[in-house]
Parts: C-alpha cells; sequence; structure tokens
C-alpha cells in the first residue's frame, strides 16, 4: 500500500499548483481550467446543486463517494487549502522537535460547524460561514489579496526590466484595487493557517472546516478505512509523530478514522505494515463509544444552530434600508450574470476567482458602502477605480458557486445592472465652461448622447433604455471630488435596449476632397 | 565663440553644404537644392487598396522609409489601440497597417521598432482584441505596456499655454524616430480625432485634459515631440459614434485611404477634409496651427495624390 502516498502527493501538488496558477492570473485565466478545478470543490458545487445547477450535484456526489469509499480523500489531494497547510507542516517536520501526538477532537465544533453552515445556507439562504470557512474560497481569497500581490510586484519588475531591453515576453500584471480590511483579514487567516499547522498540523481541517467535519462524519460510514492491526504493532510511535491530523492514539492502538485526512503518511513510516485499509464489513462488532459522542454532538448542534437561525434576521430583503446611503441609493453593482443582488448574496462565497480573473479589474471585494463585514469577502463592481469591459464575460464563465450565472456577450450588451445618472451642477463642461463628455467617448451603447449647452457646448444626457451600468462614464468623469455621472444598481437586472446605427453619410468619390 | 569665429565656421559650413549640393544627388538634397528632380510631396494621399500595399506605396512615394529611419536607430509606432474593438469596427488603427509600417521600419535598419498605447479600455483586452498585439508580434516588433506608471517619466512642454508639464511614455522621450499612426473616426466632442488625438495615449495624466481645456491641452502636446512620419489610417473609418462606437458595422465608410505626411497639422487637415468638414471648425487643429505646428491651409501643402 506504499503507493498510495505517491499517488497522493502526486494529485495534491498538480492540483495544488494548477490552483496556485490559476489564482495568480499571470497570464488570462483561462476559464476551462478554472471549471475543471473547480468542479470538484465541495462548497462551490454544494451551492449549484442547491441553485439546481445540475453540474453540482455530480461533483458533490463524487466527493461523497470517493469519502464512502475511501475516507476523505479530498482533504489530502483535492483541496488546495489542504495542501497549503501541508508545506507549513513539511517544514516543520524537516526542522522542529515538535512532535504530533493524539488529540481527542472538538466534536460539538467540528460537526457543530458543517451543520451550522448547511442549516444556515439550506433554510436561511446565508452564506456567511461558507464564506468565512470553506477551504477553497480561504484558499483563493488569501491567493488573490496577500500571494497574488506578491507575484504582481515581481512580475512587474522583471517585465520592466525585459522591456528595457526591448524584450516584451513577460506581460506585467494588473492588480485590482485592494481594500486594506480585507488585506488585513486575509493575512490574519493566513497567518492563523499556518501557524497552526506548523504546530499543530490540519487541526483547522478537524475543529473550524465545514467540508472536514462534513466528510469525517461521513467517514464513519466509509467502506474502506484505515485501521491499525493490533498484532503487528509494536507501539514505537513513528506514525503518531507522523500523523498531521493527531488521529492515531499509539498507546491505545487505534487511529480515529473521521479524522484522518488521508494523507497516508502513516502507511508509509510503519516498517511493520500495521496500518492498511480495511473494509468494515469483516471487522468485529464493538461498542462505538465515540460514535454515539459524536451522534449526541450533531443533535447538540442541530438544537443550538436552530436556536441561532431563529435570532439572526431574515435573509437579505431587496432595497433594505441597510444599502441606503446619501447619495447613491444602490452603491452595490454585482456583475451581469448574477441577475440579482439577492441572487448573488446568496450563492457568492466570495473566493476571488472572478477578481483575479477579471481583466479590466472592476470586479473586487469592497468596503466603500456600508456593508455588514463580511459581505465584503464578495466582491461587487468597482467604478471608483475601473469599469465593466463590453465584450468581456469571462467572471460568468469562471464561477464555481454559479453565483455569476454562465451568459454570452450577445446578453451581456443588453444587460442592464445599473443605470447613469447625470447631475450637471458638477459636469466639468458646467463648472469650466470647457468641453469634456469624456463619458459619451467612452460608453460603449452610446446610452450617452450629447445635447447642446450653451456657447457651442455639449453635455451629456442618459437615455436610460440603452445604458446597461457599466460605469465607463463613472470611472472617467473627470470632476472632483464628486462625479457628475454616476451608476445606481439595479436591485434586479434589467434588460436594455440594443442600440442602432444611424447610418453612414459618406459617398465615395472619385477625387480627394483637397 | 566670437564673432570671428562664427564667420568662418558658418562660411565653411554654407562651402560643405553647397559642395554636398553639387555632388549629392539624394532626394532630400534635391528639395533644397537646384535640380532636375521634382521636390517631393510633404502629404501624400492614396486610395482604393488594402492598408499594407497602399503604406508600400505611399512611402516610396514621399521618399522612402530610409528617409525617416537610419540604420540602428529605435522607432516607435503609434498606432491607436484604445478600444476593446475589434479591427472591422475601426476603432483602432488597422492592425495590417501597423504590420507593414513595422516591417518596413526594420527593413530600413531599425534596430528596434516599439509599439504601445495608453489605452482607454483595460489594455489587456485592447491590444489583444484590435488585433495589434498579434500584428506587432509577427512583424518582428516589441510591444510595450501603455498602462504602467513606471514607464512615464515629467517632461517640459515648449510654448505650453494650458499643459506646461506632462508624463510622457519613456518611448516617446527616447525613441530616435517617432511614428504617430492614428485611425480617422468620429468624435464625439472633438468632432473628428486622428494624430494629435492620438498623442493622449503617449501621455499617463490624461485624464486632467478632459478636467481643464481639452483642446487646448491637445494643441499644447503636439509641440512636445513632433512626429518624424504621420500615417492616418483612413481604411475604415467609423463616421458616427465614436471614438468608441458600438461596434455596428453600419457606422463604418470604406474609405480605403491612407495619408502620409511629416506635418502633423496638414495631416490632420487632410483627414478633417476626407471626413466632410472643414479644418478650421477643428478648434484643437486651429489651436496648433496658430502655434505654428504645421501648415492648416491645404492650398499651401504640396500634395501628391494617387489612385490605385
Amino acid at each position: 500500500m506504499k503507493y498510495l502516498k505517491i499517488v497522493r502527493l502526486t494529485v495534491s501538488i498538480t492540483v495544488f499548483c494548477l490552483f496556485l496558477w490559476l489564482f495568480l492570473a499571470l497570464v488570462p485565466v483561462n476559464t476551462k481550467l478554472a471549471n475543471v478545478l473547480t468542479y470538484l470543490q465541495v462548497t462551490p458545487a454544494y451551492i449549484r446543486w442547491a441553485a439546481g445547477i445540475g453540474s453540482g450535484l455530480i461533483g458533490l456526489l463524487v466527493v461523497t463517494g470517493l469519502t464512502l469509499l475511501a475516507g476523505r480523500v479530498y482533504c489530502s489531494s483535492l483541496c488546495p487549502l489542504g495542501t497549503m497547510q501541508d508545506v507549513a507542516i513539511k517544514l516543520k517536520s524537516q526542522k522542529s522537535k515538535i512532535k504530533n501526538k493524539y488529540k481527542k477532537p472538538l466534536n460539538w465544533l467540528r460537526f457543530g460547524i458543517p451543520l451550522l453552515a448547511l442549516l444556515a445556507y439550506h433554510f436561511g439562504r446565508k452564506a456567511e460561514p461558507l464564506m468565512v470557512l470553506d477551504p477553497y474560497t480561504e484558499f483563493g481569497r488569501i491567493t488573490t489579496e496577500i500571494i497574488k500581490p506578491a507575484a504582481a510586484f515581481v512580475v512587474n519588475a522583471v517585465s520592466y526590466a525585459l522591456g528595457q531591453a526591448g524584450i516584451s515576453a513577460v506581460r506585467p500584471v494588473t492588480m485590482h484595487f485592494q481594500d486594506p480590511g480585507i488585506v488585513i483579514i486575509s493575512a490574519v487567516m493566513l497567518a492563523l493557517l499556518l501557524g497552526t499547522a506548523f504546530f499543530r498540523g490540519r487541526l483547522f481541517c478537524n475543529t473550524l472546516c465545514p467540508v472536514g467535519g462534513f466528510l469525517g462524519a461521513l467517514s464513519y460510514l466509509s467502506v474502506f478505512k484505515l485501521a491499525m492491526d493490533g498484532d503487528k504493532c509494536n507501539s514505537c510511535g513513528l506514525c503518531g509523530r507522523l500523523c498531521k491530523a493527531e488521529c492515531i492514539d499509539t498507546q491505545a492502538k487505534k487511529l480515529d478514522f473521521s479524522k484522518c485526512v488521508s494523507c497516508y503518511n502513516c502507511v508509509n513510516i510503519c516498517n511493520r505494515g500495521a496500518i492498511s485499509y480495511k473494509t468494515r464489513f469483516f471487522r468485529k462488532k464493538e461498542v462505538n463509544t465515540e460514535r454515539r459522542e459524536t451522534i449526541k454532538a450533531i443533535f447538540g448542534t442541530a438544537a443550538a444552530a436552530v436556536i441561532y437561525l431563529s435570532f439572526i434576521p431574515k435573509a437579505f430583503a431587496e432595497g433594505a434600508a441597510s444599502l441606503i446611503p446619501v447619495i447613491k441609493k444602490n452603491p452595490v453593482i454585482v456583475p451581469p450574470g448574477a441577475g440579482s443582488i439577492q441572487r448573488f448574496r446568496e450563492m457568492c462565497t466570495g473566493c476571488g476567482l472572478c477578481v483575479t480573473a477579471c481583466p479590466s479589474k472592476v470586479l473586487t471585494p469592497q468596503v466603500h458602502n456600508k456593508r455588514g463585514i463580511i459581505e465584503q469577502f464578495q466582491p461587487a463592481m468597482d467604478y471608483q477605480h475601473s469599469y465593466c469591459s463590453f465584450n468581456c464575460v469571462i467572471c460568468s464563465q469562471v464561477c464555481p458557486t454559479g453565483a455569476i450565472k454562465e451568459i454570452t456577450v450577445e446578453e451581456k450588451h443588453i444587460k442592464a445592472v445599473g443605470e447613469a445618472k447625470y447631475i450637471k451642477e458638477n459636469c466639468v463642461v458646467v463648472t469650466n465652461g470647457k468641453p469634456c463628455v469624456v463619458c459619451d467617448e467612452h460608453c460603449p451603447t452610446k446610452a450617452i448622447m450629447l445635447v447642446r449647452y450653451k456657447n457651442g457646448l455639449q453635455i451629456p444626457y442618459v437615455r436610460e433604455h440603452l445604458c446597461i451600468g457599466c460605469g465607463a462614464c463613472e470611472k472617467t468623469c473627470p470632476a472632483a471630488p464628486n462625479k457628475a455621472i454616476y451608476v445606481e444598481g439595479h436591485q434586479k437586472h434589467k434588460t436594455a435596449e440594443k442600440p442602432k446605427s444611424i447610418g453612414v453619410k459618406w459617398e465615395e468619390t472619385r477625387d480627394f476632397p483637397f | 565663440m566670437n564673432r570671428r569665429e562664427f564667420i568662418k565656421t558658418a562660411f565653411n559650413l554654407s562651402v560643405l553644404t553647397g559642395a554636398a549640393i553639387a555632388v549629392g544627388k539624394t532626394p532630400l538634397m534635391a528639395v533644397t537644392g537646384k535640380s532636375t528632380v521634382p521636390p517631393l510631396p510633404e502629404l501624400v494621399a492614396i486610395k482604393g487598396g488594402e492598408p499594407g500595399a497602399m503604406f508600400e506605396v505611399a512611402i516610396k512615394a514621399i521618399g522612402g522609409m530610409g528617409r525617416f529611419v537610419k540604420k540602428g536607430q529605435t522607432v516607435l509606432v503609434k498606432p491607436n489601440i484604445g478600444w476593446d474593438v475589434a479591427p472591422e469596427f475601426g476603432a483602432d488603427t488597422n492592425p495590417d497597417l501597423v504590420y507593414a509600417v513595422i516591417k518596413s521600419a526594420y527593413a530600413a535598419g531599425a534596430k528596434r521598432v516599439s509599439v504601445f498605447d495608453h489605452t482607454c479600455d483595460s489594455w489587456e483586452e485592447c491590444y489583444k482584441n484590435s488585433g495589434i498585439e498579434a500584428a506587432v508580434r509577427s512583424a518582428g516588433g516589441v510591444i510595450v505596456p501603455g498602462s504602467r506608471k513606471e514607464y512615464y517619466k515629467e517632461v517640459t512642454v515648449p510654448g505650453g499655454v494650458s499643459l506646461k508639464k506632462a508624463m510622457a511614455h519613456e518611448l516617446l522621450i527616447n525613441s530616435d524616430v517617432f511614428i504617430n499612426v492614428p485611425v480617422l473616426k468620429s468624435h464625439g466632442s472633438a468632432g473628428i480625432t486622428a494624430g494629435m488625438k492620438n498623442l493622449m495615449g503617449t501621455v499617463w495624466d490624461r485624464g486632467s485634459w478632459h478636467a481643464t481645456d481639452l483642446h487646448q491641452r491637445i494643441a499644447d502636446f503636439a509641440a512636445y515631440r513632433k512626429p518624424d512620419l504621420v500615417i492616418v489610417d483612413a481604411y475604415r473609418v467609423m463616421m458616427s459614434h465614436g471614438p468608441k462606437g458600438i461596434q455596428s458595422l453600419a457606422d463604418v465608410a470604406m474609405m480605403r485611404t491612407l495619408l502620409l505626411s511629416r506635418d502633423l497639422v496638414a495631416a490632420e487637415a487632410a483627414a478633417v477634409k476626407l471626413f466632410g468638414q472643414e479644418p478650421a471648425q477643428v478648434k484643437y487643429l486651429r489651436l496648433a496651427a496658430e502655434k505654428g505646428l504645421g501648415k492648416i491651409d491645404l492650398s499651401k501643402v504640396r500634395i501628391q495624390r494617387i489612385e490605385l
């Protein structure tokens, strides 16, 4: 069974490197790669399934099937956050004297969290617990907010240096606007994860991770389980010291398979071959006290969750008062494909894949508007720093949870996420008396048309039925400190009219006109 | 240098020049010297062909690329790549034309031909979807980012009325040869846009131009560096909804025309005429002509007209 670890290492390193490449987005993101990689991520698959998007169920079935067959294979092979922790664990095993030993799991926590997350999502469509704790999402956010800027800094320095030598082989990387709050939160998460990984191995996976807890509960039912053969084991303790899940009690010669992340380090290290996969059907019946405790814990937390849910406010209502700042009634604008703010709120975990893939960097996790701290993990359109590219639908193609539903470029051209509003008094044409109308230049649908103002000047006029709310006018408006044109978000996206050409007034002549 | 030395030097130089005119038969000399060779046109207008083919004929007519690019020089070719729009809609310079210009510059012995634009839409999409990045690469040119601040340095604009200092791309500052390759199209506020407004893509702080005095600043910046050659792409001309357009072929006129000149103002004036307007009505052009940056009156320009 020694090949198991080699297989696990190969798969996990490949998956991890691909995920890293995907989220760093040093070259334009490959949507196929994004789709393949995120297909088996449990939380996105669950959200897709809950929203009735067919592919979600298949992804979910594959991972639960794997777990029911051979335990938490996901945790050591497919989970990018798991492998990220393994890097810290590897550092430790080479340097430090800290050794792992068996610890009793905090069952109420490790089963409580997935249950709470599940109930909150299922009954309240509250994605917050998943937004904070889902391992795939956490990996995405950390990579996009912490690792990518560092990588971009290096790449851009190299790109500039090579550019000076006339080599344009390395293209620079454009970073999205980074909100300090999100960066700090991500940095703290990264430090906590690497810290706990260094000292306590996969502690996160066995206490806070909703996917780890869910698969852990499932693995009680696994057909094949890793188990210790008490006759072969001489209690040397090697496996226990190497076990990052702290699930092997070498004194009692027991392996808690529900905590096991299937890394197979123990299988590999044991000289006596005492640890191997055994079928549960051929085992002696014994009273499993731990399982009883687990079941108790599950019911206990279920009760707590119900109480929690009855106290939290009802799911975000469209047009709720908390969204109303002084100027913009609806400052939160979600990408075309999201359908409505409500739908997006419910389905996005904030993994940041769209943020990193977005070529114009209009999608950012942002805090300018008064949203709850956790809601800020979810990206929105940031018209202060950029605007949405007319011909781009990449966010809809990469979104793993279906929060941004896949749309075509043609659909996007008439998908109105908001509507431009013009404040004449702020306009530089009025305040300055000079021509500008940069908003008209950038408007992709010519929802902005020019009308006569005094002294031969022109000012914009918004034709709402053509406006798709892309934000080009707001971003480029030079008026300061307040913009003269801004986008008011639609709670529910609308359909705009397709602009019509007015035709060409030009006839070919034989001669030049000069 | 005292007066005597000055007179000596001046005398020697004039003798040398005279000798050169007598011996030299190069077309450039022919313009100034008395020769039977007809003077080179100041503006070449060509129509009726494909962009690459028209360029080959036109560049020969204006004296060959060797007149502008010498062996071992670095060349900046500045097309309009401002918009994330496919080539057939005429929002950006024709990629085939850009390809032909780069090839021609290399054939004349250029050491390196670089291309960039400080785009309006997001640069990655503009470079890709305009077809220009691919054209530059296949012609052996260097495509350089235009949307990163580290490439821009502060420069003084001589005689600037509104714009006295600007952040200019280092390629505009440092390249030996500057070839401006704009596309002609309609423009909401400026009426038309071609070569002079194309220069906005070589500065960093372009937004401030709109906030202050757009026409004056366009005219001001044109004085910073005169192009060695202007090639106006009027192959596909977006007649309305410019400068970005609404991706409608109905807005595009197939003029199949190119204009070549060393005079930015004259080239722009001819472009305005092509568009069916009067040069004097375009404010930034009038301001530039008043600054003495070129000839706005086309009757005073030596024009060669070619039809393919």
